[in-house]
């Protein structure tokens, strides 16, 4: 059964990280996966090494859009690794409260998505508009609702006045009422508990054994998170909980993200309050040849990058690695034995990029095209309904 | 199943009530709020012409010039690129005098020629009277001025530009063709040309 769909290409201009998707299909259930990457090679690890250490600050955060502040937070933080830099305190809390703010909001816009997946397009109408007060708060901090230049070696550019607090405090507090209702309206819907338990999980050895990260890693019952594990900023100054689920399910991940974003607002909360006076930024600053090594947890697993200094003024070597490149492979275990309806949504699952999907197509065994990502939305969608038509016919 | 589902219709009236929260965007401007990085502006008034905001650009959107028309005189020519820059207010914040380029509130930038995204802003030239290469601007040099005090006095490539744009002091002879001499100490000279003349001065 073929059928002809054009195509939207590797090239889309929404996407931070595009991949490749080939599954193989016998009837309704997928046998074989195939994944590639690297399709959107922009050569940021050697324009970094024609730029100083300030502008490559900028460069690195226009690697994502959705984690725009994941891979400074990490950059900065092996520069201040390699050259002995400190920072003061006020400027770890700021970092952390623009980190945890990064995270709530991309965390909504994947419960959006991965609602649009099921069927449920009000739950994705619903979780992008409660996106817009976080982006709001982010435009009166730091002036842009995207990529927010808040980073500079040493401390932050800008600072987080008192009398904008009860305005924040405030902001907060609207989305929280939302992020609570959708969690309880998650966890508590049968339709949701028949569609998503038991579909793509990952078990904990395979997890291991693939090195998979961030929420896809907690909810398989690993208890990884660089917040606890190496602290810094002012994650270690602040009371807060790690949430690890160990079904491994699309229903854990979904509930991992959720419970996430309460943390997040708790930590944000006691970092306004708890803000010590004081300089944002170490002025004192002198970047010596070293090597070092900066970890940030993104709101997809850990980042991770490494920078080399030399006695030049621009870096020797700076290499990246984002949290996706270990997330996506873990495909190729999850999708097996599971039916065509589920794979646009256990490829969402685990958070890859916005229109990551939107490159995946199906081919029965003898390799000839039988679905786009445009079907595969379609028939999750129909599962969900036949999934609700039951429940209710019992 | 029905108490959970009240809390969702709460939310629904009130999206019902009170609509989507996108605003109607051509009919109604809406204005950004303070500290937005918009569009980035040269003041000419106080912008002296130093180019560190090109030096320290992360994307080079600022170009620096240096066109002399003979004569010992000439212009120098900072470009602006609208479609270049990524707002990131970093020009803003290297700018020596704090106010020469500022990032303004303005976001409607999209024009259908591409003559529209150059901005230009330029600046008199102070040239070397020895060898003749340009040294910085007459803008710049009068700022130096102004921070360095009554120490100014101690430095004739400070203080004779003002002095000569006042027609206090006459046009010095053109110095190319002849090596250093004790009369240079009190000439306009650049980096390279003043280290000479010291040397020539104390080691002979």
């Amino acid at each position: 059964m073929a059928r002809k769909i054009i195509p939207i290409g590797p090239y889309h201009p929404l996407l931070e990280e595009p991949e490749y998707f080939k599954f193989t299909v016998e009837g309704e259930t997928v046998v074989g996966a195939e994944v590639s990457i690297g399709y959107n090679h922009r050569g940021i690890e050697k324009l970094a090494e024609a730029k100083t250490y300030e502008q490559v600050t900028f460069l690195v955060e226009r690697i994502c859009g959705i984690c725009s502040t994941s891979h400074p937070f990490a950059y900065i933080q092996a520069v201040e690794d390699a050259a002995g830099i400190s920072v003061p305190d006020r400027a770890g809390y700021i970092r952390t409260i623009i980190g945890e703010l990064e995270r709530i909001h991309s965390h909504l816009l994947w419960v959006g998505l991965a609602s649009h997946f099921i069927g449920y397009n009000t739950v994705f109408m619903w979780a992008w508009r409660y996106r817009e007060p976080v982006l709001d708060i982010f435009e009166k901090i730091s002036g842009n609702r995207n990529h927010y230049g808040m980073f500079k070696v040493g401390g932050v550019r800008r600072d987080i006045k008192k009398e904008n607090i009860p305005e924040l405090l405030e902001t907060l507090k609207e989305v929280e009422k939302f992020v609570s209702m959708i969690t309880k309206a998650v966890l508590d819907d049968p339709v949701l508990h028949a569609r998503l338990k038991g579909v793509g999980a990952l078990s904990n050895k395979d997890a291991t054994d693939l090195c998979v990260l961030g929420p896809t890693a907690r909810a398989s019952g690993i208890p990884i998170d660089i917040r606890k594990d190496h602290p810094y900023a002012a994650y270690d100054k602040i009371e807060w909980d790690m949430i690890v689920m160990q079904e491994g399910d699309v229903f854990a991940k979904a509930a991992v993200r959720l419970l996430e974003s309460m943390e997040s607002i708790k930590i944000i909360r006691q970092c306004l309050k708890g803000m010590p006076e004081g300089p944002i930024d170490n002025e004192d600053i002198d970047i010596i040849p070293g090597e070092g090594i900066g970890l940030h947890e993104a709101p997809r697993g850990e980042v991770f990058h490494y920078v080399r200094t030399g006695s030049g003024p621009y870096p020797e070597r700076h290499k990246i690695r984002a949290p996706s490149f270990m997330n996506v492979p873990s495909f190729k275990k999850t999708v097996i034995g599971q039916t065509l309806a589920d794979a646009a949504l256990i490829t969402a699952a685990v958070d890859p990029c916005y229109c990551c999907t939107e490159r995946m197509i199906a081919t029965d065994p003898d390799n000839r095209l039988i679905a786009q990502g445009k079907d595969l939305i379609r028939l999750s969608q129909e599962k969900t309904e036949r999934v609700k038509r039951k429940l209710r016919g019992k | 199943m029905k108490l959970p589902k009240i809390r969702e219709v709460m939310e629904a009236l009130k999206a019902l009530i009170f609509g989507p929260y996108t605003s109607k965007y051509p009919k109604v401007k809406v204005e950004a709020p303070e500290g937005f990085r918009g569009k980035a502006i040269f003041y000419e008034e106080d912008c002296v012409g130093c180019a560190a905001c090109a030096e320290v650009c992360p994307s080079r959107a600022i170009s620096v010039e240096e066109k002399p028309s003979g004569d010992r005189k000439g212009i120098r020519k900072l470009t602006l690129r609208h479609d270049r820059c990524i707002f990131c207010g970093q020009c803003e914040r290297n700018c020596i005098t704090k106010k020469g380029v500022r990032l303004t509130k303005e976001y409607e930038l999209s024009t259908f020629r591409r003559q529209d995204v150059f901005t230009y802003i330029e600046k008199d030239l102070v040239f070397c009277e020895s060898c003749g290469s340009p040294i910085t601007t007459y803008e710049h040099i009068r700022w130096m001025a102004d921070q360095t005090g009554i120490l100014t006095f101690t430095n004739p490539t400070l203080y004779l530009p003002a002095l000569k744009s006042l027609s206090l002091i006459k046009e010095a002879e053109s110095a190319q063709d002849r090596p250093h001499r004790r009369s240079d100490q009190i000439k306009i000279l650049c980096p390279h040309c003043r280290r000479e003349m010291t040397l020539l001065e104390e080691w002979g």
